[in-house]
């Protein structure tokens, strides 16, 4: 398979249970014209007193090793994408989440930003998208 | 006739794998529920990476018996749990 299709089957293969429990409705988009599969996730945050983010996870070719391209996006109008639609940097923050950081870039495994930012020295290892998201919305609850 | 007290509980325990339906010794630690767990995701080399849920309240006591917390938290048969990755923030 390559690279779309592998990110179609994780997609896909997400357990329904949580994608439930957590109402993350995820959609996919193939921008026409450019090669990546966009993935959009809404999560709701107990620690910003209930706010739903977007999250766009978009997969490239190299997404295996580099990690999943992390941006928070406008909820109701995904193709807008900017710092005003990602957790604050101040208090209440979000541990693991770096608006601030150049580039804006999440902590988590399974993220670019962990991977190809952050931590370069530390492998994607297959990190699976069920566990990025699980602990995502680990800490935008805690 | 009188009855014996039972001496097992029902636990479900979603993971991000395979769930897990099985009965469990009141008697046993809730580790043993919690290594179940992990080996049903596979991550006995990251033990200290996930945590046992209930009600999204991570159960941190895992050498208390499962009577325990049957006792503590009203646990039935049927009761489920959940096994999550925590997150590793460096």
């Amino acid at each position: 398979m390559g690279w779309r299709e592998d990110a179609r089957a994780e997609i896909d293969g997400l357990k329904p249970y949580w994608v439930s429990k957590h109402c993350w409705s995820p959609r996919v988009i193939e921008p026409e014209g450019e090669d990546v599969l966009d993935l959009i996730v809404t999560l709701g945050s107990k620690r910003l007193a209930g706010r739903i983010l977007a999250l766009r996870l978009r997969y490239q070719a190299d997404w295996q090793i580099a990690g999943r391209r992390e941006a928070f996006v406008d909820p109701d109008d995904p193709a807008s994408e900017g710092l005003e639609h990602w957790p604050p940097a101040g208090d209440p923050n979000v541990r693991g989440i770096n608006p601030m950081h150049d580039p804006p870039c999440i902590c988590l495994r399974g993220a670019w930003g962990y991977h190809s930012v952050l931590h370069p020295d530390r492998p994607m290892d297959n990190r699976s998208l069920l566990d990025l998201l699980l602990e995502l919305q680990w800490v935008l609850n805690e | 006739m009188l009855q014996h007290p039972k001496d097992e509980i029902r636990l479900i325990v979603v993971t991000t794998a395979g769930d897990i339906d099985d009965e469990f010794k009141l008697d046993r630690p809730l580790e043993h529920v919690f290594d179940k767990a992990l080996r049903e995701v596979g991550g006995e080399g990251d033990r200290d990476q996930f945590a046992l849920e209930y009600h999204d309240a991570v159960l941190s006591n895992l050498s208390r018996t499962i009577g325990h917390f049957v006792k503590e938290l009203d646990w039935t048969d049927g009761t489920q749990l959940e096994f999550v990755p925590k997150p590793v923030v460096v």
